[in-house]
């Protein structure tokens, strides 16, 4: 008999094994008291043909069980066709390889057409007693909507499940199960979460909350809405402060770090910061859900714009040898591929002179991307690019016409990397699948004390793409140089630090 | 009944046994993907020998048999993981699991009635976990959960679907006829 803490031990391990951080002493561990003990060999085997067997009940046509298709054709409920082996007189008479074939054939049809059928309906028979997975709301109506990558379907009408809906403009309007109604105003990001329970990411929203809702759950970053029957609108900035009116009615907030609770009434309204709530005096002002950014605003510290275009700047690419075609005047390209040729990637020079001796604080470097016409978006999933800053300053002194792949500053071989003797990595953006166009930034405290640092005032950046494309067709990437007719060059955007 | 054609025949065993086959893969081989990737070699390497299974034997033995060798031969193809099990362990388990194998399919029928006595909230986190195979943090993010959190839910979820299932087990009505 093993003593009763042992088992407990084993459940452990196997729970690591299964959602945790399962390492090589808790390999060791599990062997040992497997192998050690008979009940505790017995409870594995049973704890891990229950994970398997709870896991085989999901939807994965691949695993669907043939048991649940056969199981459920001799009274045809769920199949309308019965299962059609091949039957004698499908077999070819005296061929023994031949009559191999075809009913390897047949076999394939009918399994697959039969998982097929099925798949919908047993995808969920141990979770849930329900076929399909609800709806939580319905996308009832857009106003001059524009919608960015959504996992959500955005046509009006369409029943929306739990994910997240991106509007970029416009105004979209849906209604929860629960009967509560949101007005969401782009540029937003809405998680749909529960049939009466959604997470603002950023944006605005007004909701209409009938008595049947009451209890319709907004999340925002600190803070949750908990609705008791009201019209209210609701705001979160992308710092996450959210400003809170309520138009009639009441509402309650709970702060997630202070655990503070907070009743508003018809008209009052209140601030969420990362701390705590305000409570506005404001009573029955405008609700001004800019007031944050008016606020930073008016206290923010000068700052100043610097392109590749201006003083000594200067973009630039560069291509691997032997890679005779697409080339582009207005485009910097980047690249990463697994051959040798085709290969690029953008070299950027800010001229500091304009900064003096100011100091910067914080620093924000957006390029303005736009489609090549060089491969497939299509084929083109999510791409994560790297800016670098060149350390050595000797080799701040390049030209875009002398440039070439292998003289250029902190050559590496490696397309999605660089020497890092020479340079180091300030920040990283991902675009999206299919996406090749739109600005994209990289900021922080690593890009400003590099430019601090910076001794001959001449930065320079390095552009790579870290994703590598499988093969040669997905889409070259692209973004706008100096010499772009209507886009804007790569762009410092600086916030000096006082004096 | 007139003989049976060899592939209705196959597909019939293969029917019966292929949740219980799934299960004694991953018993050895945690790991979901390489797991289906076995247990799909191992159906076709079955399907391929089905000439050698003689009718009226034990399909579930012969089946787990194949599987087996598809868990060394898919072992000794891959690079060497100092996370896998030993040999020694996974010949015990198998072991194991070919002694247990009609304990286990009963343990199956009953686990059915245990996760539909759960709770809501476990059976959403097990729907969330196994159904649309989040992980942990997917997981934690959509129901404004810690991590830590979620993993000692799913870890008490299992600890009571094992009891309900050992309880139900040991039932009279259970046992079999």
């Amino acid at each position: 008999m093993n003593p009763p803490d042992s088992s407990a031990e084993l459940r452990e391990l196997c729970d690591r094994l299964l959602d945790g951080d399962f390492t090589t002493a808790d390999r060791a561990r599990l062997e040992a008291l497997v192998l050690s003990d008979a009940a505790l060999r017995r409870l594995y085997v049973e704890i891990m043909h229950e994970h398997a067997a709870l896991r085989q009940s999901s939807s994965r046509l691949g695993e669907l069980p043939l048991s649940e298709i056969l199981s459920t054709l001799p009274d045809g409920g769920i199949v309308g066709q019965p299962l059609r082996l091949p039957g004698p007189a499908e077999r070819p008479p005296h061929s023994d390889s031949l009559k191999h074939n075809v009913i390897r054939g047949s076999f394939g049809r009918n399994w697959l057409r039969l998982a097929a059928a099925i798949a919908v309906g047993f995808a969920v028979w141990w979770f849930a007693p329900s076929p399909q997975p609800q709806p939580l709301a319905t996308l009832v109506e857009t106003n001059g909507a524009r919608w960015e990558n959504s996992a959500l379907p955005t046509a009006p009408g369409s029943p929306l499940r739990a994910g997240r809906l991106r509007l970029a403009e416009g105004v979209a309007r849906l209604t929860f199960q629960s009967g509560a109604e949101v007005s969401l105003e782009g540029p937003a990001e809405l998680e749909l979460t529960g049939p009466n329970a959604c997470f603002l990411h950023t944006g605005a929203l007004t909701a209409h909350v009938p008595d049947r809702a009451k209890g319709f759950v907004v999340g925002t970053t600190h803070a949750r809405l908990i609705d008791h029957g009201t019209d209210f609108g609701i705001s979160t900035d992308p710092a996450g402060r959210s400003q809170v009116q309520v138009l009639q009615g009441e509402v309650e907030l709970q702060h997630d770090r202070s655990g503070e609770k907070l009743r508003l009434l018809t008209k009052e309204s209140a601030a969420i910061t990362p701390e705590r709530f305000k409570p506005s005096d404001k009573g029955e002002a405008e609700p001004d859900r800019y007031a944050f950014a008016r606020t930073a605003a008016a206290q923010r510290p000068p700052t100043l714009t610097l392109t590749t275009a201006g003083g000594t700047g200067e973009a630039a690419y560069v291509v691997s040898p032997n890679s005779p075609i697409h080339y582009s005047d207005t485009l910097l390209l980047v690249k990463n591929a697994p051959t040798k040729n085709f290969l690029r990637r953008a070299y950027l020079r800010f001229d500091l002179g304009p900064l003096r001796d100011r100091r910067v604080a914080d620093a924000t470097l957006t390029l303005n991307f736009e489609a090549t016409g060089f491969g497939y978006a299509s084929l083109t999933g999510e791409h994560t690019f790297a800016i670098y800053a060149l350390t050595d300053d000797t080799q701040d002194a390049w030209s875009a016409e002398n440039l070439t792949w292998e003289s250029a500053p902190a050559f590496a071989p490696d397309a999605g990397a660089v020497d890092p003797t020479r340079a180091v990595k300030l920040g990283t953006f991902t675009t999206p699948r299919g996406v090749v166009s739109g600005a994209y930034s990289i900021s922080g405290e690593a890009l400003a004390d590099f430019l601090n640092r910076d001794a001959n005032r001449q930065a320079t950046l390095i552009v790579v793409r870290e994703t590598l494309e499988a093969k040669n067709t997905g889409a070259v990437h692209g973004f706008a140089g100096n010499r772009h007719p209507t886009l804007a060059p790569p762009t410092l955007r600086l916030t000096l630090a006082d004096r | 009944m007139n003989p049976p054609d060899r592939a209705e025949e196959f597909v019939f065993l293969l029917a019966r046994h292929e949740r219980l086959l799934g299960a004694y893969v991953m018993t050895m081989v945690p790991h979901p993907q390489d797991a289906d990737d076995i247990l799909q070699e191992a159906k076709v390497v079955m399907w391929r020998s089905f000439a050698k299974f003689e009718t009226g034997t034990n399909f579930g033995a012969w089946a787990r048999k194949v599987a087996f060798h598809q868990v060394l031969a898919y072992r000794k193809r891959k690079h060497r993981d100092r996370l896998d099990f030993s040999e020694d362990f996974l010949r015990t388990v198998a072991d194991e699991a070919e002694q247990s194998a009609d304990h286990l399919e009963q343990r199956e029928r009953l686990l059915h009635d245990c996760v539909a006595k759960l709770p809501d909230d476990h059976r959403d986190a097990l729907q969330l976990r196994y159904q649309e195979g989040l992980s942990l943090e997917d997981m934690a993010s959509r129901l404004g959960r810690t991590v830590g959190a979620l993993y000692r839910l799913l870890s008490r979820v299992r600890h009571v679907l094992h009891e309900c299932v050992s309880k139900n087990l040991n039932r009279p009505e259970n046992e079999p006829a």
